[in-house]
C-alpha cells in the first residue's frame, strides 16, 4: 500500500517537527524557548518564542484540529505582544532580541486545521501571520511546503511598531562626546543599534552586546562587553572605547580570525558573516567548543586523506603514476603467485619440432 | 510474569559450555579485575571500510552472533544513516530505527530491538537522504545513546557507513578498535588505505584490524594485507593488524531474505570457520591491549570528535 504524505496531527508531534524546522518556515527564524504563558495560565501557553532574522520576537502558535481555545490564544498572544513586546529585549536577555524591532505572532497549521486557519486569517489583528504546512513526497522522503495565508506573507513581516527610545539624558559638557560616539558607532556597521532608557544606552549588533554607556553625575561612563569600565572624557577615551566596540563586533560577527560563530541579524548581514566565516566554521548545529590551537580539525584530516601518486602506485595501482599498466596489476600478480605456489611449478615446455 | 515463564522467552544456548574459547572471553570481559577499575563499559568495535559493499554488515552481524554465543551481551548499532541493512541480515523489521533516535522521537531503550539470534540491534535509518542533514546535535544524541548501550552490554559493534564523511568518521572514532573490511581489488584497497591514513592523523588512533573479504584464491588476503600494511607503515606511519581473510563464497552472495545468518545455517562451511577465526584473532588482540588502552568512554570519544568537527 502506498501511503500518502501526512504531517503529525497531535500537538506534541507536530510541534517537535515545527520546532526543528522553524528555519524552513522562515529563513533565520530560531526557537528561543518553548511554552510561553501569556494568558495567566487560563488559555494554555504559546508553543514557542522565536527570534527572527531581524532579531525581533515572534510568538509561534500551532493550530491543531479540535483546539477550541485557539482563537482565544491567538488574541491573547497578540495582546501580550502589544503590551510587553518592547520589554522582551531586556526580559529575555538569552534571546538576544534587537531593541527597536517590533514583534509578531505566527500561527502555523496543517490541512487538518484549515478551517481554523482560514477564519483566523480574516481577523484584523496587527502583526499577525498565518501559514499552512502542506506535505508532499519527494524521492521517497516526506517534505513540506509553507503556504502563507496572510496577504502579506513572510516577506513583508508585519510588525508592531516599536516604542520610541527615550532621549538620552546627557550633560551639555558631554553632549558633543556623545554625538561623536554615536557617529563612530554608526561607522562600525549600519546594523549597530543604540537603545535604552534616559540614563543608560546599550550598543548592540544583531542583538549581541557590544558595550554600554551611562550618564552619571554629568559624566559618560562606558562598559565594554569584556567588562572593562572607563570614563569617556575626551576624544582619546572615546576612540579607545570605540576600538573595543569594534573588536567585540568583529568577534561576534565572525570577522576576526578567532572562532566566533555569528548568528546573523538580517539576511544581508547573515550572508556576509557566513561567507567570511566559512573557513572556520564548526559543526553544523555548532554547540561544540572551538578547536584548540595547533589542533587539526576532523574535516582537514579527512581532506588530507587523499592519496598521492606514490601511495597509489605502492598499493598496486599503476594507472595514475605511470599510465602504462592496468589498475590492480600488482594484486593480479599476487594472485598468480599464490596460485602458482599452490599448484606447483609448471612442467617444462615440450619441444614440438 | 513468573520467573519460569520469563525464562521460557529468553534465548538460551544449550551447549554454551562446549563453545571453544569461552573461558578466554570470560576473562577478557570480566569487569573489576586487574587494572581495569573504571566504570563498567563495553568494548566498542567499529566495522568500517572506505568503499561500500565490502562485507561490513555481514561480518558485524555474524561477529555479534558468535560473541553472543560465547556468553557476552552484544548489541549491534547500524550507523548507516541512509542505506541500512543490518536488520535484513538479522531477519527483523524493528519498529524504530536510528532515525527516530536522532529525531528525538523515542529514547534508545525503545530503539534497541531484540533479534532472534541473541544480539540486540539498533537498526539504521532509511529516511535520511544525506549525511549533511546530520548535525552536531544529532551526533551528540547518538553519543549519549551509545554511552547507554555501552553500559548495558559487554560488546558494542558499530556497523559504520562507508566513505569518509565527518559523520561516519565520528562513529568510527567512537570505537577503541576498528575492523577495516576490504576486498582484494584496487578500488577497495585504496579506499581502505585512505581510511587508515585518515585514522592515523587523529590525535588518538584506534587499534586498526584488517579483514580481507571475498578472497580467491586462499592466501590472497595475507598478500593484500602485507601490501597495505607496508604502505600504511611507510606513508601514514600507522601499524595495522591482520585479522584474517574470508573466502569468496556463493553461499553468502546468493542468500535470500529471511534465511538465518551463515554462522547458524552453515556452521561447518569454510566461510563460517574463517569468520570465527577472524573474530578469535580480534578478540585475542583486544585482550592483549585491554590494559594498555585508555577507556574514556564512548560518549567522551565521540564528543571529542564532534568538538574537532
Amino acid at each position: 500500500m502506498i501511503r500518502g504524505p501526512v504531517l503529525p496531527q497531535l500537538r506534541d508531534s507536530l510541534w517537535s517537527l515545527v520546532a526543528r524546522r522553524l528555519d524552513a518556515i522562515e529563513r533565520g527564524l530560531t526557537l528561543v524557548v518553548e511554552g510561553l504563558d501569556c494568558s495567566g495560565g487560563q488559555l494554555g501557553p504559546v508553543d514557542g518564542l522565536a527570534r527572527d532574522a531581524m532579531g525581533g520576537p515572534v510568538l509561534v502558535l500551532l493550530a491543531v484540529d479540535g483546539d477550541a481555545l485557539l482563537t482565544a490564544r491567538v488574541l491573547s498572544a497578540c495582546e501580550f505582544l502589544t503590551r510587553v513586546g518592547d520589554s522582551l529585549v531586556t526580559a529575555v536577555p538569552e534571546a538576544n532580541f534587537c531593541g527597536g524591532i517590533g514583534g509578531r505572532v505566527l500561527l502555523v497549521g496543517t490541512d487538518a486545521s484549515a478551517t481554523s486557519l482560514e477564519s483566523l486569517r480574516r481577523l484584523p489583528l496587527p502583526a499577525f501571520q498565518v501559514c499552512r504546512l502542506e506535505p508532499f513526497r519527494l524521492a521517497g522522503t516526506e517534505r513540506f511546503a509553507v503556504r502563507w495565508l496572510s496577504a502579506e506573507g513572510a516577506n513583508s513581516s508585519p510588525r508592531l511598531a516599536a516604542a520610541p527610545t527615550p532621549e538620552f539624558n546627557v550633560s551639555k559638557e558631554r553632549s558633543r562626546d556623545w554625538a561623536t560616539l554615536r557617529s563612530l558607532c554608526e561607522r562600525i556597521d549600519p546594523g549597530v543599534r543604540i537603545d535604552g532608557d534616559r540614563f543608560w544606552r546599550r550598543i548592540t549588533w544583531s542583538g549581541r552586546l557590544l558595550g554600554e554607556v551611562w550618564s552619571v553625575e554629568g559624566e559618560l561612563r562606558a562598559l565594554t562587553a569584556d567588562g572593562v569600565q572607563s570614563t569617556l572624557s575626551g576624544a582619546g577615551e572615546i576612540r579607545a572605547f570605540v576600538d573595543q566596540l569594534m573588536r567585540q563586533y568583529m568577534k561576534v560577527a565572525g570577522v576576526a580570525s578567532g572562532n566566533a560563530s555569528p548568528e546573523p541579524a538580517s539576511a544581508e548581514a547573515g550572508g556576509a558573516a557566513k561567507t567570511r566565516d566559512s573557513k572556520h566554521r564548526g559543526p553544523p548545529g555548532g554547540r561544540s567548543s572551538p578547536i584548540k590551537a595547533g589542533e587539526e580539525s576532523l574535516r582537514s584530516s579527512l581532506a588530507a586523506a587523499r592519496l598521492s601518486p606514490e601511495e597509489y602506485s605502492a598499493l598496486g595501482g599503476s594507472a595514475m603514476s605511470s599510465g602504462g599498466g592496468t589498475a590492480g596489476a600488482a594484486l593480479a600478480d599476487d594472485a598468480a603467485r599464490i596460485v602458482a605456489a599452490q599448484e606447483g611449478p609448471w612442467p617444462p615446455l615440450r619441444r614440438t619440432d | 510474569m513468573s520467573a519460569d515463564r520469563f525464562l521460557d522467552k529468553v534465548h538460551l544456548e544449550p551447549d554454551l559450555e562446549r563453545i571453544p574459547g569461552r573461558s578466554l572471553l570470560r576473562r577478557l570481559f570480566r569487569r573489576g579485575a586487574g587494572d581495569v577499575s573504571r566504570e563498567r563499559e563495553a568494548i566498542v568495535i567499529a566495522f568500517a571500510s572506505g568503499k561500500g559493499g565490502t562485507g561490513k554488515s555481514f561480518l558485524a552481524t555474524n561477529s555479534a552472533i558468535a560473541m553472543h554465543r560465547s556468553g557476552k551481551r552484544v548489541a549491534v548499532v547500524d550507523c548507516d544513516f541512509g542505506l541500512a541493512n543490518a536488520h535484513l541480515l538479522f531477519g527483523v523489521n524493528p519498529r524504530y530505527s536510528i532515525q527516530h533516535l536522532l529525531d528525538g522521537v523515542v529514547p534508545v531503550q525503545e530503539v534497541l530491538a531484540a533479534t532472534p539470534y541473541g544480539p540486540g540491534l539498533v537498526a539504521g535509518g532509511s529516511g535520511i537522504p544525506s549525511l549533511a542533514e546530520l548535525d552536531a546535535r544529532h551526533m551528540e544524541t547518538l553519543a549519549g545513546a551509545l554511552q547507554w548501550l555501552a553500559r548495558c552490554h559487554d560488546v558494542l559493534l558499530l556497523d559504520c557507513p562507508a566513505g569518509l564523511a565527518p559523520q561516519s568518521m565520528v562513529t568510527v572514532l567512537a570505537a577503541q578498535h576498528v575492523v577495516i573490511v576490504t576486498n582484494p581489488e584496487i578500488a577497495a584497497l585504496t579506499d581502505a588505505y585512505a581510511l587508515i591514513k585518515c585514522l592515523a592523523r587523529q590525535p588518538v588512533c584506534p587499534v586498526v584490524h584488517l579483514v580481507v573479504n571475498r578472497v580467491s584464491p586462499a592466501g590472497l588476503g595475507r598478500a593484500t594485507f602485507d601490501r597495505l600494511a607496508e604502505v600504511s607503515r611507510r606513508f601514514a606511519g600507522c601499524e595495522i593488524h591482520y585479522a584474517g581473510e574470508v573466502p569468496e563464497d556463493s553461499a553468502v552472495t546468493h542468500r535470500r531474505l529471511g534465511q538465518p545468518p551463515l554462522l547458524l545455517s552453515l556452521p561447518e562451511c569454510a566461510t563460517t570457520q574463517a569468520v570465527l577465526s577472524v573474530i578469535a584473532t580480534i578478540e585475542q588482540r583486544i585482550e592483549a591491549q585491554l590494559r594498555s588502552m585508555s577507556n574514556d568512554g564512548v560518549e567522551a570519544r565521540m564528543l571529542e570528535q564532534i568538538r574537532r568537527w
